[in-house]
Parts: C-alpha cells; sequence; structure tokens
C-alpha cells in the first residue's frame, strides 16, 4: 500500500500534519502516510481510538504499516493466555516484532531505546485525523 | 602435537596451587553390577535383580568404546574386572588426593528413568541407589557430594524421593538424565523442580545410556559423542519455553558434560526467536539468555580447543558472565580433564580460579 501524502500546518504543540479523514481508517487497522520528511503509521484500535508511530521497523527496515494490530498477549501462568486489557501491538511483517502502541517499545526488550519506535500525538479535529511531528 | 592439544600447566598452578582448593563437579560412582542395591530393596523388587537371571540394570551406552582402556582412562581400570569408577580408594587417589580436590560431586550415571516401563519398580530403584551412594561413598569421605537419582518417569515419587533425601547436605542436586525422548520443561515434571527448590536443590543435566542425537544413533561413537550436546540444547530450551524458571523463581540448573562453546549461538538464537514468537509463550516474562546467565551454570569438561586459544577465551566472554563455567573432571572416563592442564592461558589468572573452584562453591553453597 502506497504511503499517502498529508497536509502539514504548524502548530505551537509541533508541527500538524492532517492525514485523512476519520472514516478512512477502520478500527483494527493501520495505514502509512508520510508527513514531511517522516513515514508514520497509523492505527485504528478496536474503540476506535487512534495511534501513531515511526513506520519503519529498527530491525531491518520493514514497514510496519503493512503489519497488523492485536492486543497484547501476557499469562498469569504458564500454559496459559490472557489479553492484557487495553494493551495493543503493532507487529511487524516480516518477522513479527512487536510493539506496543502506547509507548513503541519491544514487550521483549521494553529497556532498549535502540528497538523502540517513535510515538507521535494524533487528534481526531473536525472528522479529520491530525498528527503532531 | 600442537601446544594447544598437549595442554599447558595453568598458571593458576604453576606456584604450587597458590592455596587453592579446585572443586569438581562431574565424578562418577559406579555399582559393580546392579545386584550392589540387593541390601536396599524390598521386596516385590528385591527378588527381581537379586536371582541370577534377573533385571541387569538400565539401557547402557549401547555403543562399543575404540579407546584402549573402554570407557574409562587406562589409570582407573581395576585390577579384579569390576568397572572404572566403582573403587573408593582409586577415586580418592587419582583425585581427590592427586589434585587437592574438595567436594567433588557425584553423579550417577544409574538412571531409572531410562528405564521407561514398569515405573513403580524404576521408583523402588532410583531410592536404592540413592541409599547405596550414602553407605558406600559419602559416609566413607567427607571431601563427596553428591546428586539424587529419581526416576523421572513419576514426578510425584520422584519428589517424595527428593524430600527424604533434601535435608541431608551431602545431596546438592538432583540429576536428570539428558536424553531426546522427553523434554523436562512439560509440566508432568514440575513436582521434580518444585521439590528441588523446595530443598534448595541444584537440577543436574548430564548424559545417559539413554541419550541420543537428532538422528537417533548414527554408525559411529565419535559421531554420537560429537553431537549429543543437542540434549542439553533441547532441554534448556525447553525448561525456558515451559516457564520453569518463571514458576520457580529459585531453581537453579547445572549443565554438566555439555559442554559450553555453543551456549553464545543459543542465547543469540533463542533471544532473536523470542522478539518474534514471544507471543506464543508469554508467561516467559524475559529474554532466555537473561535466564541462562543468572540461574544455569556449566561444566568445563569437555572442553573445546580451538587451533588459537584466544578463540576459546572469546567465546566465554560472548556468553557475558565469567560465573557459568565449573571445572569438571569426568573422572573415571577416557575423555577426563585435569585441574592443572584443561584451561588455556589465554584464561586470565583470576577467572581461572573462579572455574576452578569459586564458581561452583558459590552455585552449590558450598
Amino acid at each position: 500500500m502506497a504511503s499517502r501524502q498529508t497536509v502539514r500546518q504548524t502548530a505551537s504543540s509541533g508541527e500538524r500534519h492532517v492525514l485523512c479523514g476519520q472514516g478512512e481508517v477502520p478500527p483494527g487497522t493501520v495505514k502509512g502516510f508520510r508527513a514531511g520528511n517522516r513515514r508514520i503509521a497509523l492505527s485504528c484500535l478496536d474503540d476506535g481510538t487512534f495511534r501513531v508511530v515511526a513506520d519503519t521497523c529498527p530491525h531491518q527496515a520493514a514497514r510496519l504499516s503493512l503489519g497488523s494490530i492485536e492486543r497484547m498477549w501476557v499469562s498469569d501462568a504458564p500454559g496459559t493466555h490472557r489479553r492484557a486489557g487495553n494493551r495493543n501491538v503493532l507487529l511487524c511483517p516480516w518477522h513479527g516484532f512487536e510493539f506496543d502502541l502506547e509507548t513503541g517499545g519491544d514487550p521483549c526488550v521494553p529497556g532498549r531505546p535502540d528497538l523502540k519506535l517513535k510515538t507521535y500525538r494524533v487528534e481526531v479535529e473536525d472528522g479529520q485525523i491530525a498528527v503532531y511531528l | 602435537m600442537s601446544e594447544v592439544l598437549s595442554g599447558r600447566r595453568g598458571e593458576v598452578f604453576e606456584d604450587g596451587k597458590g592455596g587453592l582448593s579446585v572443586v569438581d563437579v562431574d565424578v562418577h560412582e559406579m555399582l559393580t553390577s546392579v545386584k550392589d542395591l540387593v541390601p536396599h530393596l524390598e521386596e516385590p523388587w528385591r527378588s527381581r535383580i537379586e536371582v541370577n537371571d534377573g533385571f541387569k540394570g538400565p539401557p547402557g551406552n549401547p555403543y562399543s568404546f575404540p579407546q584402549p582402556a573402554g570407557v574409562a582412562i587406562q589409570d582407573a581400570v581395576t585390577d579384579d574386572g569390576s568397572p572404572a569408577g566403582s573403587k573408593l580408594e582409586m577415586l580418592q587417589e587419582q583425585v581427590l588426593d592427586r589434585y587437592g580436590i574438595e567436594p567433588a560431586v557425584l553423579i550417577s550415571l544409574f538412571h531409572p528413568t531410562d528405564h521407561q516401563i514398569q515405573p513403580e519398580f524404576a521408583t523402588a530403584l532410583a531410592s536404592a541407589y540413592n541409599d547405596w551412594v550414602l553407605e558406600n561413598w559419602l559416609e566413607k569421605d567427607d571431601r563427596l557430594r553428591s546428586s539424587i537419582t529419581v526416576a523421572a518417569q513419576e514426578p510425584r515419587d520422584a519428589a517424595r524421593e527428593i524430600d527424604r533425601l533434601g535435608s541431608d547436605p551431602r545431596f546438592v542436586q538432583v540429576i536428570l538424565p539428558a536424553v531426546a525422548h522427553h523434554v523436562f520443561g512439560r509440566q508432568h515434571y514440575w513436582p521434580i523442580f518444585e521439590a528441588a527448590q523446595r530443598n534448595e536443590l541444584v537440577v543436574a543435566f548430564h548424559q545417559s545410556g539413554g541419550t541420543r542425537t537428532a538422528v537417533g544413533l548414527p554408525p559411529y561413537y565419535i559421531e554420537w559423542h560429537t553431537a549429543i550436546s543437542q540434549n542439553w540444547q533441547s532441554q534448556l530450551i525447553s525448561l525456558i519455553a515451559g516457564g520453569v524458571f518463571d514458576e520457580f523463581e529459585e531453581l537453579k540448573v547445572a549443565m554438566v558434560e555439555s559442554s559450553w562453546t555453543w551456549v553464545p549461538h543459543l542465547m543469540w538464537r533463542f533471544d532473536y526467536n523470542y522478539r518474534s514468537l514471544r507471543r506464543e509463550v508469554p508467561w516467559v516474562k524475559r529474554l532466555p539468555s537473561e535466564y541462562i546467565r543468572e540461574r544455569v551454570r556449566f561444566s568445563t569438561q569437555p572442553m573445546e580447543y580451538p587451533e588459537d586459544p584466544e578463540d576459546l577465551y572469546r567465546m566465554f566472554e560472548m556468553i557475558g558472565s565469567d560465573e557459568f563455567l565449573m571445572f569438571a573432571t569426568d573422572y573415571p572416563h577416557w575423555d577426563f580433564d585435569s585441574p592443572e592442564q584443561a584451561l588455556p592461558r589465554s584464561f586470565p589468572k583470576e577467572l581461572q580460579r573462579k572455574i576452578l573452584s569459586s564458581n561452583a562453591r558459590e552455585f552449590y553453597g558450598f
């Protein structure tokens, strides 16, 4: 899927880029955009809220927007799986590396800054999705 | 023969051992025959081995040994035809006294776990063997420590055996065979780990007569001997992926005679796969390499000897811990390592002291 160019405005809290209309990225999907000179991935969670992270996997530079969103799996005891509340991860389409959509961190190595995605503020404003870089 | 292959006296020993008391984590005590267990068995089990044509023991290594003294070093061959390793006085002379080793950890090669049938009989054999070790080895030399033999196919009975002996400080670990037919990370086996942790005992893995390679039994013994590290690797992977270290947070594991230069490879591959596949085993909370560095120790023997001894030290450094390695002779077997010769000079002097002594003392609490 080709990345889409965005509309740019300058605001005090960062450079504002309008990505698309609110309905263009349905819940459970992710779409890639170019905002200025950056590639970003816009994810819409099951509850209709949005998250934006860098679109380049720090592992082998795959486009994360070609990956998928799922609730983060955790466990209370060996042999059991449980969804981690509302925590969601973006899965890289190449090797399945996970990135926490709240922090950008890899749940396997949350302390590794070199394996963490940059996150961006995203707002729904007048039916449009705007990201602040 | 190259200088490396012929061995070099380690610096630690050049000045008269420097007061170093070596710990040996792999010495084998051997039965003369399985009939040695008769006094330690009750009926209905006693008569199964007491009669002349009765049970001869769990299956042993099926290979013939091409070395001049079979599976043993020549020094350890007995003059009455009994198996090498069956005489305490020879162990004392050739290992404990000669090298000032104290303590030495006995590791049984008698594995009722390999007797995969008649589980109650296997459990009785394990218990009898432990009593035999107590009476004939531990009671006769206080430089010895030992391992609790179990029949792992009956984990709750194995746990009862561990509880029976676990308060005796001469037993420092539970020994399990590094076999190919089961992985011990499965919850079926957890009573064993639970009991080991409850009794503050290490769980150790060592090859047995049931050890195979990933392709079974290849034609030649040299193939089997070169390839069997696969078993420890599979068991270690299973313990981590099965959540054993997460469930039993105080559990410590020793990989004995597994060799160790494969550890960097396994850590790298396992950590990399964890980032892709964590979702399959979310109960594993940390990178696999972290469990290995903190909770697992390896024995030196059998050492690998690259052409450049610096390469061996580089492999050691790649593991990222100077505590993970413990010296072992593997007496009385043909691939025995001398504490004076096993470590190349590429290993710094202080590190040699840790490997020869303090790493094991801290791990086992000697």
